[in-house]
């Protein structure tokens, strides 16, 4: 028999008696590319696009001091957060200390503060109008002249690296805790001493994840608006924001979008770089390394600086807040924020449930239709989470209103003439934007609980005679219900916490607990704010105190 | 036509050929065991047998049904193969008993309860039935995917590798039980291992299995004994390789010495040969005998010692010996060959028959 002749035609043909999943995963996975590259197509384009003059004035006049804005505030923040988180990380990590195991999870605390609460309790504390500068002038009226205003550059970047300091702790304490015993100790028989070991040994070695906990701080920064629009700090979300809500030109906004896609991509694939690394030096070798007993003047400076940290970038902030709810809260109470909440969970539920959906579905189709096809589908479907919410909220616009365009056309073939846009500005499309932007998180989720089930456990079911469904509902769901549930809440507290994507595409009426932030600090509002900055931050803390569990849990 | 009929499959992935026109067949109730080096393409073979891998050509057939014909086939979870998998893939949501239960459906609760409990009772997991998984040892969760497979009362087994994650105690004495629990219920079974020890521990018929091909399918007595050919010979079991002269008489002559009527008298030229012989096969003898030979290195073993040999010409012979009394290294012994010990091969590696 020639082999080679026969070779092919039964992979085709064994579908006559087989059902081969082989294009139903891949029209899905398709799918939800065009969805979500649609719009970073639009914008992209639109960097070619007749703006009438307005894009030469914003090129004129702003565009030398956005980007110059942009990388001061990156830089700066890096190099702080990078001061944190890595101190923090290689003190808990490595070294033994009074009070090291509380602040081991105590410094991820922050992570449930969003940018722009962190910004607009820092300005309301430290404005000249604020609580301290006011005692200052009653009781030290020497010193008051020297407080560094908080509205300032240096300002912005030290409370944006407050919220994002514990990626960099989180990633770079876990690349330290990784190095084994065996690795310390054959250093030490290598004649190293313990400052020659931390920079020869323990800093390399934990580079690619305080690399990786950089990258996150850089992704969050360059997308961040809430934060830098207290401040009045122009970037170029707040730039967009504006070139729209003020110049009304969705070109404009398109084409300052762009230039953040360009800059968001360029992250991106930093970070694959530095995922791949990661992977690389991930060496155990079985126990953990003994942590170096500081004594003395070096255990008590460990604990007040890490102490300090905790307390500016948790403590207080939580205290402020509090006390601001104390003071608002019975003129507050009455003021309609029963519909701010509701919308607020009918929104981030709605949402979650796409996209726990879309997740679940795009993982299932990579399970049954693998390849290089798949893999880059779903690449391109999880690009959200890196793209700021307000070159997303450009672009979803840019692809509904292309939508009526092009259905008010065919409608009016037949002669019907529509009253208003069919998508554009309707509540249905805030879901579908928030599914583009968090997919990659519910994604995560679920195809990593998926992974355990191994291949062999679907053929070993279907040769118990179970079908694709039946394994389904028996085999995998119950597995990866955890995953689930995980990635739903993870998702959830996202979307109640978004903010510029909101404030973009929301239609009229659909106020959030963001959005009433947002509006309640650009108007100098602090007490006012914190009432739904409590209840973000009470949200936000669940997803955090999951992931410390989750640490003991491996510490242990 | 035999109970499991495998018969000239071919299958390419991409540029290579992991199947070269295979064909075997296996009796009702009997073991089958195909045994190779990793990578030869035995659990390709094995899960197209399953029907998770569909084969360019050639046709499978289970109990008169086919399979696989013509390039069509049946999907895996109408066959009825039950299969225990390398890594077992038990599910971790699911107890013992419950994933035991997994496949049986269209059976009454009485007759799975029965079923269940007379799989847990033959395979010693009595007692473990309501823990989980990771709540066993790795011998348990190798017989709950025994049992498993076997709830279902599958038309045939199919076992792939599934001693290989265990420790090599646990192994031997495994796999005989393992044996007994299959032949208990009659089960056909095809299992795909590199272990020839776990291979004559399990097998009625053994398939070596080479780059694609089987190159003889035997009992095992057979596959030692009469190896069809030098890779075969090789393969199974230890042995020495040295050459010879096979005249047009059927003598062959070598530095073993004169050995008579081995082949059928053929007139033509002499003929250069291998001689195949078994350790077991050469005893050290008295002086005397025909060849001798310098004792280069002796290991004990146990139920005797392995003793390497240089003979005059410089070819090795390696010797199981039995006597208690010692050999010295260095000293030369006479060496004493069973002529049935003896295979012969042409230098093209094919057998020449008695
Ligand atoms: N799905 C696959 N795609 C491509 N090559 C494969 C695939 N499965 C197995 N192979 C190749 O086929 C050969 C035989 O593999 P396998 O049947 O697993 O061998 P064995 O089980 O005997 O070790 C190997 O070279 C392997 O790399
Ligand atoms: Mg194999």
């Amino acid at each position: 028999m020639n082999a080679c002749d026969a070779h092919g035609r039964g992979a085709r043909s064994i579908g006559l008696f087989q059902r081969v999943p082989v294009s139903g995963g891949l029209v899905l996975a398709l799918g939800v590319a065009v969805v979500v590259g649609l719009p970073i197509f639009l914008v992209m384009t639109s960097l070619f696009a007749d703006t009438h003059g307005i894009w030469d004035h914003l090129r004129e006049n702003l565009l030398a001091g956005l980007l110059a804005n942009t990388a001061v505030l990156s830089l700066g923040v890096l190099g702080l957060t990078a001061f944190f988180g890595v101190s923090a990380a290689y003190l808990t990590a490595l070294c033994e200390f009074p009070g090291r195991r509380f602040f081991s999870w105590a410094l991820l605390l922050p992570l449930a503060i969003p940018t722009y609460v962190m910004a607009f309790v820092y300005t309301g504390l430290l404005d000249f109008s604020g609580p301290v500068a006011t005692f200052l002038r009653q009781h030290l009226p020497a010193a008051a002249p020297f407080m560094p205003p908080i509205r300032s550059t240096g300002g912005v970047i030290l409370v944006l690296s407050l919220a994002l300091y514990p990626y960099v702790f989180l990633l770079s304490a876990g690349g330290f805790a990784s190095q084994g015993e065996r690795i310390l100790e054959a250093s030490r028989s290598l004649g190293l001493s313990q400052r020659h070991l931390f920079f020869r040994v323990l800093l390399p070695m934990a580079r690619p994840f305080i690399f990786g906990g950089l990258i996150l701080v850089l992704m969050e920064t360059l997308a961040d608006f809430g934060a830098v629009a207290v401040f009045n700090f122009d970037t170029f979300t707040t730039a967009i924001y504006k070139a729209w809500f003020g110049f009304f030109s969705i070109d404009a906004a398109s084409q300052l979008a762009s230039l953040l896609v360009v800059m968001a991509l360029m992250v991106l694939t930093a970070e694959g770089w530095s995922r791949r690394r990661m992977r690389y030096f991930k060496g155990r070798d079985g126990r953990s390394a003994i942590r170096v007993r500081l004594t003395g003047h070096c255990a008590l400076g460990a604990t007040l600086f890490l102490g300090g940290l905790f307390a500016v970038a948790f403590a207080i902030p939580m205290i402020q807040l509090i006390a601001w709810v104390v003071e608002a809260w019975r003129e507050e109470l009455h003021m309609g924020y029963g519909a701010l909440f509701s919308h607020s969970l009918l929104l981030a539920g709605g949402g979650a449930l796409l996209t726990l959906m879309v997740a679940l579905a795009l993982a299932f189709a990579g399970r049954t239709s693998p390849g290089w096809l798949m893999a880059s589908l779903s690449r391109l479907s999880l690009l959200g989470y890196a793209l700021p919410g307000t070159v997303l909220a450009v672009g979803m616009v840019r692809v509904l209103s292309g939508f009526d365009h092009m259905a008010a056309g065919f409608l009016g073939v037949f002669g019907v003439a529509l009253s208003g846009p069919l998508l554009q500005g309707t509540v249905w499309v805030m879901p579908v934007a928030y599914m583009v932007r968090f997919l990659s998180v519910g994604f995560n989720a679920i195809s990593s609980s998926l992974g355990r089930v191994s291949p062999s456990m679907d053929e070993a079911a279907r040769t118990m005679g179970v079908g694709k469904w039946a394994l389904m509902r028996r085999v995998h769901l119950p597995l990866i219900r955890r995953g689930m549930i995980t990635g739903s809440i993870l998702v959830f507290i996202d979307i109640m916490k978004e903010m510029p994507l909101t404030l973009m595409t929301r239609p009229f009426g659909w106020d959030t607990l963001a959005v009433k932030i947002f509006e309640l600090t650009s108007e100098g509002e602090w007490e006012r704010a914190a009432i739904p900055a409590v209840a973000l931050v009470a949200a936000g803390l669940i997803p955090v105190v999951l992931l410390v569990w989750q640490k003991e849990k491996v510490n242990r | 036509m035999s109970y499991l009929d495998v018969e000239a499959i071919t299958k390419h992935f991409g540029a290579t050929c992991v199947a070269r026109g295979v064909g075997f067949s296996l009796e009702k109730g009997d073991i089958g065991v195909l045994l190779g080096p990793s990578g030869c393409g035995k659990t390709t073979l094995l899960r197209m047998i399953a029907g998770f891998e569909s084969p360019d050509g050639g046709a499978i057939h289970l109990d008169g049904r086919a399979l696989w014909r013509e390039g069509r086939g049946l999907a895996a979870e109408a066959r009825h193969i039950g299969m225990v998998f390398q890594d077992y893939a038990l599910f971790p949501h699911l107890t013992v008993w419950e994933n035991i239960a997994f496949g049986m459906s269209g059976v009454s609760r009485k007759e799975m309860k029965a079923t269940i409990t007379e799989l847990l009772l033959v395979t010693g997991l009595k007692g473990v039935e309501k823990r989980y998984p990771h709540e066993i040892s790795g011998g348990q969760q190798q017989r709950v995917a025994l049992a498993r497979a076997i709830a279902p009362k599958p038309r045939c087994l199919l076992m792939d590798e599934p001693f290989s994650n265990l420790d090599v105690t646990l192994r031997e004495s495994l796999s005989a039980e393992v044996r007994d629990i299959i032949k208990r219920f009659g089960i056909t079974a095809l299992m795909v291992t590199h272990n020839q020890h776990e291979a004559f521990a399990m097998a009625d018929r053994i398939g070596v299995m080479m780059a694609g091909d089987i190159l003889q399918w035997d009992t095992p007595e057979g596959l030692y004994h009469a190896p069809e050919n030098l890779d075969v010979a090789r393969f199974i079991g230890e042995g020495s390789l040295i050459a010879g002269t096979l005249t047009p008489d059927g003598d062959v002559d070598c530095s073993l010495g004169l050995f008579t009527g081995m082949a059928e008298a053929e007139p033509g030229e002499a003929k250069r040969v291998h001689v195949f012989v078994r350790p077991e096969a050469v005893r050290v003898a008295p002086s005397h005998a025909p060849a001798r030979a310098r004792l280069e290195a002796s290991c004990f073993r146990g139920p005797g010692r392995s003793c390497l040999f240089r003979l005059p010409g410089g070819e090795g012979v390696k010797v199981a010996s039995h006597d208690r009394c010692g050999l010295t290294e260095g000293s030369s012994y006479g060496l004493c060959v069973a002529e049935e010990g003896l295979s012969l091969f042409l230098e093209a590696g094919g057998r020449v028959s008695r």
